[in-house]
C-alpha cells in the first residue's frame, strides 16, 4: 500500500496533478428504495478508471473498452441472456470513472448480476475483436457529431481555450493499440475502489446479498482515483469558434468559465437559475422572448466538464435576428452586475422559499438523490449553512466582476460564417474568431 | 309539533347528502406497490386520471385537449399551435404576468401540439394545488387573444418554425404524416404565409368554436389528496359553461388515407447528408389486444442482434435504425427509420425486412419472453418519469377516449402467446398495408451513360454515320495512295 501511495504520488508529481483521495471505501454501496416500479438498478462504478487517466495520445482509450465490452456481450451471447431477462446493460463512460451498469426487472436480477460477473471476469477478446469496435467508435464519433454538434464543439471550444481534452479524437482512436486495451482491462478489473449505486423496490439486505458475488475475491492494484486539477489558463478570451451553416437560425452559446469542479456550487447556480434554467423561465426568457421576440428558446445551464465549471447560456435567433440578439445578449451578460432586474432575481431566489423550492424539488426524487450523493462522496464541495438565503449580494457581485467579463468568454455559433464574422467585428472587435469545420472537431 | 320536527329531522339529514357532486369514478387500475390511478369524469366534456404519488412533494397537473394539428383542415394548419403559444404563454392574464406568478409560486409550465392532442402542463410544489386549478380555469375560461398577444407570438412562432424546419429528420416525418393525412404540405405549425395573416377576432373565433368544445382531460400526478382534487375541480368545471354559437366540427376522420397504401414513394431535396427511409403499417388501435402483440414485436424487431435492426446496422446498409408502435386517432402504426448513405438501395432494405419478418413467424417461446420482459421493463420504467406517465394517460385518451388503455396495456402483454405473432404478421406486416417514403437526393448520372441511355437510336445513327464516314476516308486514302505508289514504280 505504503509503495503505490509512493508510485501515485511520483506520477501525479510528473504530471502537475495532486490525488484527491475519494472517501468512499471500496464494495460500498450506495442505495434508494423505489417502489413506483418493480424495477432495479445497478450501475458497477470504477472510480478512477474515467477518461481523465488518459494521456492526450490515447484519447478514446476508455470509451473504446466500453465499446469493446458491449461488443464482446454481444458477439458472445451474454447480451441475449440479458435481454431474455428484460434487463439492459450500459457501460457509459464518464471524467472520472467507468461503469457498467444493469436495469431491469427486480425479480430477474439475481440471474443478471451472475451473467455479468461471469462475462466481465472472463473477458478475452482478440485485435479483430478490437478492430471492429474501433470500426464501430468511429462511425460512433461521426452519428454522434451529426446528431449532437452542439456537445462537440462545445467541448471542442473547451479544449482550445482550457486545454482540457477533446472528447474525440479519430486519429487517437486509429493508433489505439492491443496492448494499450490490455493494460486498461487489467487496472480496471483491479481499481482500487470499485461501488455501486443501486436503486430498486428490493430491500437493502437483499441488494447486498446479489452484490455479493461481484465483490468476492475480487483483486485490487488497478486504477487509483485522482482528482486532476491542473491550473487554468487565467485569459482565454474573448473568443469565438464559428462552423458554417446555411441555416435560417442561428445557434449561439456563451460559455462563461467560473472555477473548477469540486468548488462551492451555490454561486454559479444561483446566477444561472436567476437567469433561467431549462423549464423555470428566468431573466433570460422574460426579456430575450418576452419582450424582444428574438427567440424561441434561450436559456442559462450550470455545466461541468473535466474539471472545468462553466455557465452556458444559449440562444437561437432566425438569421434576420442574429445580429439584434448577438449585440443585445453581449451587452447583457457584460452589464449583468449593473441589471436591477438580475438584482431583484437574485433578491427573490435568497427570500421567496417558492421561488428556489421549484428547482430544489428536482433533486429530490431517489434517481437525483442517489447522484447527488455521489457527487459529494466524490467531489466533497463545500457546503453553506442556510443554502441560496446565506448568499449575499457581495459575493455575487465579485463572482460577476470576477467571471463576466469580457477575458472570460468563449463564444460558439453555428450559422452562415460571413454573417457571423461581419457581426463580430462589429459587436466584439476584441474577440479573436477561430472557423472551422464541423468535421475537424473529432480529427 | 311532531310534523316540525319531522321536517327539522328531514332538513338536518337529508338535505346535507342532497349535494351531490357532479364527477364520477369511471375506473381503477393498480399499476404498481405504490401507484394506483384512479378515473373519473368531472363533467359531459372534461375526465380526470389521479395518481397518488407521494416520492416528491409536488404534482403534475397537465390539460389535455383531444385535437391536434392533423384534426386541422388542409391549409389553416397552425392554429391549434398558435392557440397553444396564447393559453400557455398568456392565458387570462396580461402578456407575460402568467409566467411571473407560476415562478412566484416555484412552479413550472410549458406546453406541446401533436397530431390528435394538445397539452398544458404546469408543475406545482404540493401546497399549490388550487393555483394550479385556478390557472387552468381562467386559460380555459378567459384567454386573452388580441392584437398585441397575436403579433408578439408571431415573432416567437416563426422562430420556432425556422429552427423546426433546419431538422431533415422533422422534414421527412411531416411528408410521411402528409401522406397518411392525405393532406399536402403536413406542418403543425404551419407555414409562413399563414401565420403572418392570422388575426386575433379568427384565433378567438377558433379557439371558442373548436378547440375549447374538443373533450379534455385533467391528469393530476404527485403528492395530492385525491378528495382535494377532485373537489376543486368540481368547483371549477362541474358547471361548465361554453358560449359561442357557431360551432367548429372536427373534420370528418378520413385518416389514416388508404390510397396510399401499398405505395412506396420518394421525394427529392439537393442538400441532404443522408436518406431517410421510414416505412409504416396500419395496425388497430390501442385498446385493441394485437396492440400489445405489436410492441412485443417491435422489441423483437430492435433487439441488439439477431433481429432487423441488426441486419440493417451491423450490415452497414443503414447508418441508424429504429422502430416505434404508435396510437393515432382510429388508428395505429408500425412503423421503421433508417438513415442510410444515398447510394443504398432501398429494395435491398425490402428485402431484409420481409426475410427478417419471414424468420419470425417461427419465433421460440424463449424470444417471445425475452421481448416481453424488454417490453415490460420500458412500461414500468415509465412510473419513475412522472411528465411520460402522464403524457401516456392524454395520449390514450385522446386516440381511444380511455386514458387506463395505457396501465391496462401491461395486462395484454402478459397475455399474448407465441401462435400471436405469425397471425400478427401475417394480417397486418404487409406491403399492401404499408407506406414507404424516402426523402433522399437526386440521382446523379455520368454524363455519357446519361446521354447513351437517354437518347439511344439518334446517337447509334449518329456513330454510324461517322464510322461510314471514316471506313470511306480510309478506303479514298488507301486508293490514292496506291495510285501514287503505282505512279513511282512505274
Amino acid at each position: 500500500m505504503f509503495l503505490k501511495l509512493m508510485v501515485s504520488f511520483a506520477m501525479c508529481y510528473a504530471v502537475g496533478v495532486l490525488p484527491t483521495y475519494a472517501e468512499i471505501p471500496n464494495h460500498h454501496i450506495f442505495y434508494r428504495n423505489d417502489n413506483r416500479a418493480p424495477l432495479t438498478s445497478i450501475e458497477i462504478v470504477f472510480l478512477g478508471a474515467g477518461n481523465n487517466q488518459e494521456p492526450p495520445s490515447q484519447i478514446g482509450l476508455a470509451r473504446t473498452v466500453s465499446k469493446l465490452i458491449w461488443e464482446l456481450a454481444k458477439k458472445q451471447g451474454h447480451l441475449d441472456q440479458l435481454e431474455a431477462l428484460g434487463t439492459r446493460l450500459n457501460i457509459p463512460t464518464s471524467t472520472l470513472y467507468q461503469t457498467i451498469s444493469i436495469y431491469g426487472l427486480s425479480e430477474n436480477c439475481g440471474k443478471s448480476i451472475k451473467i455479468v460477473r461471469d462475462f466481465i471476469y472472463n473477458l478475452e477478446f482478440s485485435e479483430s475483436d478490437l478492430q471492429d469496435a474501433k470500426k464501430l467508435m468511429a462511425t460512433d464519433y461521426e452519428n454522434d457529431l451529426r446528431k449532437n454538434p452542439r456537445t462537440h464543439m462545445r467541448n471542442f471550444a473547451l479544449s482550445q481555450t482550457t486545454g482540457i481534452k477533446k472528447y474525440k479524437s479519430l486519429k487517437a482512436l486509429k493508433n489505439l493499440s492491443f496492448e494499450d486495451i490490455r493494460q486498461y482491462c487489467d487496472q480496471l478489473l483491479k481499481t482500487d475502489v470499485m461501488f455501486f449505486k443501486v436503486i430498486s423496490d428490493l430491500d437493502s439486505t437483499e441488494v447486498a446479498m446479489l452484490l455479493h458475488p461481484i465483490t468476492e475475491k475480487r483483486e485490487t492494484g488497478g486504477f487509483v482515483h485522482t482528482l486532476g486539477s491542473p491550473t487554468m489558463d487565467s485569459k482565454i478570451g474573448p473568443t469565438a469558434f464559428v462552423s458554417d451553416s446555411n441555416l435560417k437560425t442561428v445557434g449561439c452559446y456563451w460559455l462563461i468559465l467560473c472555477g473548477m469542479i469540486g468548488e462551492e456550487d451555490y454561486l454559479p447556480s444561483m446566477i444561472s437559475r436567476a437567469l433561467g434554467r431549462s423549464g423555470a423561465r428566468g431573466l433570460l426568457y422574460k426579456y430575450f422572448r418576452e419582450e424582444l421576440g428574438l427567440v424561441y428558446g434561450t436559456g442559462s445551464s450550470y455545466r461541468t466538464e473535466e474539471y472545468v465549471r462553466f455557465l452556458e447560456i444559449s440562444a437561437d435567433p432566425q438569421l434576420q435576428n442574429s445580429e439584434e440578439l448577438i449585440a443585445k445578449m453581449s451587452d447583457f451578460l457584460r452589464e449583468l452586475p449593473d441589471n436591477p432586474r438580475f438584482w431583484e432575481a437574485i433578491k427573490e431566489l435568497r427570500e421567496n422559499r417558492n421561488v428556489a423550492y421549484a428547482h430544489v424539488h428536482e433533486q429530490l426524487t431517489p434517481q437525483r438523490r442517489l447522484y447527488s450523493e455521489v457527487y459529494r462522496a466524490i467531489h466533497n464541495p463545500p457546503r453553506r449553512k442556510g443554502g441560496y438565503s446565506s448568499v449575499t449580494d457581495e459575493e455575487v457581485r465579485a463572482f460577476l466582476e470576477k467571471f463576466f467579463v469580457s477575458e472570460n468568454m468563449v463564444m460558439i455559433f453555428r450559422g452562415r460564417k460571413d454573417n457571423i464574422r461581419e457581426i463580430l467585428n462589429t459587436h466584439w472587435p476584441e474577440a479573436e474568431v477561430h472557423e472551422q469545420s464541423l468535421r475537424s472537431v473529432i480529427e | 309539533m311532531k310534523k316540525i320536527y319531522a321536517f327539522i329531522f328531514f332538513l338536518v339529514c337529508v338535505l346535507p347528502t342532497s349535494y351531490c357532486p357532479a364527477y364520477q369514478l369511471i375506473g381503477t387500475e393498480v399499476m404498481s406497490k405504490e401507484l394506483v390511478a384512479q378515473h373519473y369524469t368531472i363533467n359531459s366534456n372534461l375526465d380526470a386520471v389521479i395518481v397518488v404519488d407521494r416520492t416528491i412533494p409536488t404534482f403534475e397537473y397537465h390539460t389535455y385537449y383531444s385535437a391536434g394539428s392533423a384534426d386541422e383542415e388542409e391549409g389553416k394548419q397552425g392554429r391549434v399551435h398558435f392557440l397553444e403559444h396564447l393559453i400557455s404563454g398568456t392565458g387570462s392574464h396580461e402578456y407575460g404576468k402568467l409566467n411571473q406568478i407560476v415562478i412566484e409560486n416555484g412552479g413550472q409550465k410549458s406546453a406541446a401540439t401533436s397530431y390528435h392532442v394538445t397539452r398544458f402542463i404546469l408543475r406545482f410544489p404540493k401546497d399549490k394545488f388550487d393555483l394550479a386549478v385556478e390557472i387552468d380555469r381562467d386559460r380555459y375560461y378567459d384567454t386573452v387573444i388580441n392584437e398585441e398577444v397575436v403579433e408578439k407570438e408571431k415573432k416567437i412562432v416563426l422562430t420556432e418554425r425556422s429552427r423546426r424546419r433546419a431538422s431533415a429528420t422533422r422534414g421527412s416525418l411531416n411528408i410521411f404524416f402528409g401522406l397518411i393525412y392525405g393532406k399536402k404540405n403536413f406542418d403543425g405549425l404551419g407555414t409562413e404565409a399563414f401565420i403572418k395573416q392570422l388575426d386575433p377576432v379568427d384565433l378567438k373565433d377558433y379557439y371558442e368554436n373548436f378547440l375549447r368544445r374538443q373533450k379534455r382531460l385533467v391528469v393530476v400526478i404527485g403528492d395530492v389528496d385525491i378528495d382535494h382534487v377532485l373537489t376543486k375541480l368540481d368547483d371549477a368545471y362541474s358547471n361548465e359553461q361554453i358560449s359561442g354559437e357557431s360551432v367548429i366540427e372536427l373534420p370528418d376522420p378520413h385518416y389514416p388515407s388508404y390510397e396510399v397504401l401499398g405505395r412506396r414513394l420518394k421525394r427529392t431535396v439537393k442538400s441532404l447528408s443522408l436518406t431517410r427511409f421510414r416505412k409504416g403499417w396500419y395496425i388497430p388501435n390501442l385498446g385493441h389486444r394485437d396492440y400489445a402483440g405489436l410492441l412485443i414485436l417491435e422489441r423483437i424487431l430492435e433487439r441488439s442482434s439477431n433481429s432487423l435492426k441488426s441486419s440493417m446496422v451491423d450490415s452497414g446498409l443503414a447508418k441508424s435504425f429504429s422502430m416505434s408502435v404508435n396510437s393515432y386517432k382510429g388508428f395505429g402504426l408500425i412503423s421503421c427509420y433508417a438513415e442510410l448513405s444515398h447510394d443504398t438501395s432501398r429494395n435491398k432494405l425490402h428485402t431484409v425486412i420481409d426475410a427478417e419478418l419471414e424468420k419470425l413467424k417461427s419465433i421460440s417461446e424463449a424470444e417471445l419472453n425475452a421481448a416481453r420482459n424488454q417490453q415490460l421493463t420500458s412500461m414500468y420504467s415509465a412510473f419513475y418519469n412522472r411528465l411520460s406517465m402522464a403524457s401516456s394517460f392524454g395520449r390514450a385518451f385522446a386516440s381511444a377516449n380511455d386514458p387506463l388503455l395505457y396501465p391496462k396495456l401491461i395486462k395484454d402483454i402478459e397475455s399474448i402467446r407465441r401462435d400471436d405473432i405469425p397471425r400478427i404478421i401475417n394480417r397486418y406486416l404487409r406491403d399492401y398495408n404499408s407506406i414507404t417514403h424516402s426523402l433522399t437526393v437526386p440521382e446523379k448520372k455520368e454524363l455519357l451513360p446519361r446521354i447513351l441511355s437517354e437518347y439511344r437510336i439518334p446517337v447509334l445513327a449518329l456513330a454510324g454515320v461517322g464510322f461510314l464516314m471514316l471506313l470511306g476516308g480510309f478506303i479514298v486514302m488507301l486508293v490514292w495512295g496506291g495510285k501514287k505508289l503505282h505512279r513511282k514504280f512505274s
